[in-house]
């Protein structure tokens, strides 16, 4: 404060000019920091914003997928009703020929169960292949179940009861992958 | 300046930096809230969508189970009123929670709170949503009737209208089902209610226990059922169907068998059509439209008879007319009847109705239901069919929506195992159940008015004929001496056992009570007392064990009955034998037969209620009806309605039935009255048919073979006295999906 004025006010000055200078890199720095943190912020945020869109757009057409196959089942009885509750599996995954819910069993197994088809591409209602779904697939099971367990997790062999749980699970494969991933699954009764 | 200038530029980069971030962060944001939203939208999509399969598959379960419930619960009540359902729906809600108690899906137990059944939740599965449903009758407390929501079908179309002043009684249930997915937290629900009608019904047009043989120019409405198993044995088809266009001409003989070998090689679902709409049923068909003339979508050898007889008369339609059956050589009596009975099918006022041509107005099919087997498809194949069970079920299926065309292994016709014992005729037996019912002292009175100048006047008594049985049959199997009743009019009246007679132009009001001894198993009592032409006994020393005695004429404690040109205001009746004994046990009807209820003076309204429900009840009896020589003739003609009950009931002629038919006799080989493998003997049959068929009482008539059309009618309520299951059907028109 005893210092004269105009050495003060120059030293001052000299000061002002170093920090102005100083304050600018540092504020360039710090601008680099947080614009640089809010851009790798917001990218991350949006591959996972991508991701769930993805999931969600999926999770969609997965849904939409699998009511095509209850629709076109919803109609249907549960056995071929010329050839009743004999000779499963016979017409392979042909839907065309499908006439019954039991047809959607595919071919049996040992014990009698059906082992369960897959449709890839997928099909919609009207039995027809949806080609421009090449990355998807829907997994149909059907089993019997007993009228008084029909949460089971094991089925009755076919034909073995009056009702039927038709359980779908439509599949996506990502892009330049071999391997399917449950998207959604819907599962509904049928009765006689 | 310069330190202005400088102050400003420091500042300025911080600012546009925290401007950025604020952009930044606001970006970030609005993204983490959109694609939150879009989570958020997919995750309640697959919720909506999980939800609502759930609750119909609920509704389809409790449909089920209550379909089931309902099979075990019977009652002799012929309708079902308001009362009655009253009373039944206890019954209907103790068995309903009781079969469903203690199941492994239960999340919790049924209960009944209020008069209202809750059900579950059930559990579809690890991690699948659950649903509840509950079940109500009729009025609900709180329901608001005079909604709009009562303006739909089937409420809008009642009378009176459906209202708070007059809602709906217990003959209606509610079944409501809610379900439900996800976590509580972020559970969402679908509910679906639906109205269930209990009734008492039979739902066929026919419902044999025996085989069942169609002939041709026979047509039927409503479903059928054949519980005939023995497929092994000659002639053992469950159904014999004959097609009403196979042996017009033989060119189109050609062209149908041609159609037959595609159907046999592409039909999917049994119905003897082939649907453009399934690419395997058309597989190797070439322009399909071409040959679906009556563009239903379906080619039949409806289409091919009309193409092959018909004209185009205007773009794409074809229509065939008697000149044009004449001209193409077909017979002109067959032509004739072929257009009669096409054409004046269903109800008179729908398009097309008698108008002199066969089209695609007339919707023509052989059988407009499904068709109930319980026999097996193989077994058929492999046993009488002896090859393509087509051959013996021609004509194409027109079943009902979403019904199967035909079904083998069918469990449709368990419920209705009526034996002799399920029918209670004591309402009918107390109306003739005063002095002066009885035959004889209503006869001596009215012969007693004989005029001999006068030929319509009732004849003298003790006249008899000898006739033999079947009537006009070209292979008899008895004969019976009969007094004859002519020109007599009898009002609720007893005919005893042992009479045997012939009625000839006789009016009966009310109720005709036949009476027969009901102990009648002896396997002999068919064949005690069987005489030859000259009269001879055809089995000598052959007696039969009636209540502890031996009996040498059994036609002493039966009935066989004819009544020729008859009319009936009211109802004919039978005592329940416990056995079918078809050579004791038998009433024919021939001539110009006529069954008047609605247009009769001589009721009242009840007796009127009571006599359309049935016209014929008669339950282990032979029932026949018509000529088996002379379709042609105009004056043989039966008109009959409501349920048509007997052992076995033959129809041939010109018959129209608004109604049912339902018989009672099951025919097992080397059991009763069935000696041997002969069961397929044993057979209802409706048309004509020859001995090469397996029938062996008739055999092609030479002068056409006349019409017979069955039109099953739900709304007829059944007689009183019968034991069977009651119904409780979903009404489909009140789905209805959310709700309170």
């Amino acid at each position: 404060m005893n210092h004269p004025p105009s050495t003060n006010h120059r030293s001052s000055a000299r000061r002002r000019n170093h920090r102005a200078s100083g304050f600018t890199l540092i504020e360039a720095a710090l601008t680099t920091v947080i614009v640089g943190t809010g851009v790798l912020a917001i990218v991350a945020a949006q591959q996972a914003y991508h991701m769930k869109n993805n999931w969600a757009q999926r999770s969609g057409t997965a849904m939409l997928m699998a009511n095509e196959l209850r629709e076109l089942t919803l109609t249907l009885p549960m056995y071929d009703p010329i050839l009743g509750r004999t000779n499963f599996g016979a017409k392979g995954d042909n839907v065309a020929t499908f006439n019954c819910v039991a047809d959607f069993a595919g071919s049996l197994d040992d014990a009698g169960k059906g082992e369960g088809l897959t449709f890839s591409p997928p099909i919609n209602a009207m039995r027809e292949p949806l080609e421009e779904y090449d990355r998807w697939r829907q997994v149909v099971n059907v089993h019997n179940v007993l009228p008084d367990y029909i949460n089971t997790t094991i089925g009755q062999p076919l034909g073995t009861t009056d009702l039927m749980r038709v359980h779908v699970d439509v599949q996506y494969r990502e892009p330049h992958s071999d391997t399917f991933n449950s998207v959604t699954t819907l599962t509904w009764v049928v009765t006689r | 300046m310069m330190t202005r200038r400088d102050t400003r530029s420091r500042g300025a980069a911080a600012v546009l930096a925290m401007m950025f971030l604020v952009i930044f962060g606001s970006l970030a944001a609005a993204m983490a809230i959109v694609s939150q939203g879009n989570l958020a939208t997919a995750d309640s999509h697959m919720k909506v969508n999980r939800s609502l399969a759930a609750a119909e598959t609920g509704m389809r379960f409790m449909t089920y189970r209550i379909t089931d419930v309902a099979d075990a619960i019977h009652t002799r009540e012929g309708e079902i009123t308001a009362a009655v359902a009253e009373d039944l729906w206890q019954e209907i809600a103790l068995t309903l929670m009781e079969s469903m108690q203690d199941e492994f899906h239960n999340v919790d137990e049924p209960s009944i709170e209020n008069g209202v059944l809750h059900i579950g939740p059930i559990s579809l599965g690890p991690d699948a949503p659950t649903f509840t449903a509950t079940v109500q009758p009729h009025p609900i407390a709180g329901e608001d009737y005079s909604a709009s929501y009562y303006d739909r079908l089937p409420f809008s179309t009642m009378s009176p209208a459906i209202s708070n002043d007059n809602a709906l009684d217990a003959r209606w249930l509610r079944v409501r089902v809610v379900a439900g997915d996800g976590p509580e937290h972020s559970r969402i629900h679908r509910s679906i209610q639906q109205d269930f009608r209990v009734d008492k019904k039979i739902p066929y047009a026919i419902l044999a226990r025996s085989r069942v043989m169609i002939g041709r120019n026979v047509m039927i409405e409503g479903p059928l059922g054949s519980r005939f198993t023995e497929t092994h044995l000659d002639h053992g088809h469950p159904v014999h169907v004959l097609s009403d266009f196979k042996g017009l001409t033989d060119d189109f003989d050609e062209l149908l068998e041609g159609f037959y070998g595609d159907l046999d090689a592409n039909d999917l679902n049994g119905d003897n059509r082939l649907s453009l709409a399934n690419a395997a049923e058309m597989d190797g068909i070439t322009d399909p439209s071409d040959w679906d003339v009556t563009d239903d979508g379906y080619i039949s050898e409806w289409d091919l008879f009309l193409r092959h007889f018909g004209q185009e008369h205007v773009d794409g339609q074809w229509r065939v007319s008697e000149n044009d059956l004449a001209s193409a050589g077909v017979n002109d009596v067959i032509a004739s009847e072929l257009l009669n009975l096409v054409d004046t099918f269903g109800d008179d006022g729908r398009p097309g109705y008698g108008d002199g041509y066969l089209d695609a107005d007339d919707r023509y099919a052989k059988i407009q239901g499904q068709v109930y087997l319980d026999a097996n498809l193989e077994d058929w194949e492999d046993g009488a069919a002896a090859g393509n069970y087509r051959d013996y079920l021609q004509g194409p299926i027109r079943p009902d929506h979403n019904h199967a065309a035909l079904t083998f292994d069918a469990q449709n016709n368990d419920a209705y195992q009526f034996d002799s014992s399920d029918f209670d005729v004591s309402t009918f037996r107390e109306m003739v159940d005063y002095a002066g019912s009885d035959l004889a002292s209503q006869a001596v009175d009215q012969a007693s008015g004989h005029d001999p100048d006068d030929p319509d006047s009732p004849q003298p008594l003790g006249t008899y004929v000898t006739e033999p049985v079947a009537y006009g049959s070209a292979h008899p199997y008895d004969f019976f001496d009969r007094p004859v009743y002519e020109n007599m009019t009898f009002r609720n009246v007893k005919i005893p056992k042992g009479t045997n007679a012939l009625f000839r132009n006789c009016r009966f009001i009310g109720v005709t009570f036949v009476e027969s001894n009901v102990n009648n198993t002896d396997p002999n009592y068919n064949y005690a007392g069987m005489q030859e032409s000259d009269g001879t006994l055809k089995h000598p020393g052959v007696s039969a064990d009636v209540d502890n005695q031996a009996v040498e004429d059994t036609k002493t404690q039966g009935n066989n009955l004819r009544f020729d040109n008859c009319t009936f205001e009211g109802a004919v009746v039978t005592d329940a034998p416990k056995e079918f004994t078809h050579t004791r046990n038998k009433i024919a009807f021939n001539g110009k037969t006529a069954f008047v209820i609605e247009g009769s003076s001589q009721l009242s309204e009840s007796e009127k209620a009571l006599f359309r429900r049935s016209t014929i009840l008669a339950p282990h009896y032979s029932v026949e009806m018509g000529t088996f020589v002379s379709p042609d003739d105009p004056d043989e003609r039966v008109e009959l309605s409501g349920a048509i009950v007997g052992g076995v009931v033959d129809l041939r002629g010109n018959i129209d039935i608004n109604g049912m038919i339902v018989t009672t006799f099951e025919p097992k080989s080397d059991t009763g009255p069935v000696l041997g493998e002969t069961s397929p003997q044993f057979n209802t049959t409706l048309g004509y048919f020859g001995t090469e068929d397996g029938d062996l009482e008739g055999e092609l008539p030479a002068t056409g073979l006349g019409t017979v059309q069955i039109r099953y009618d739900p709304t007829l309520a059944l007689p009183d006295g019968i034991l069977g299951p009651i119904q409780i059907k979903p009404v489909v028109a009140t789905y209805f999906e959310g709700g309170q």
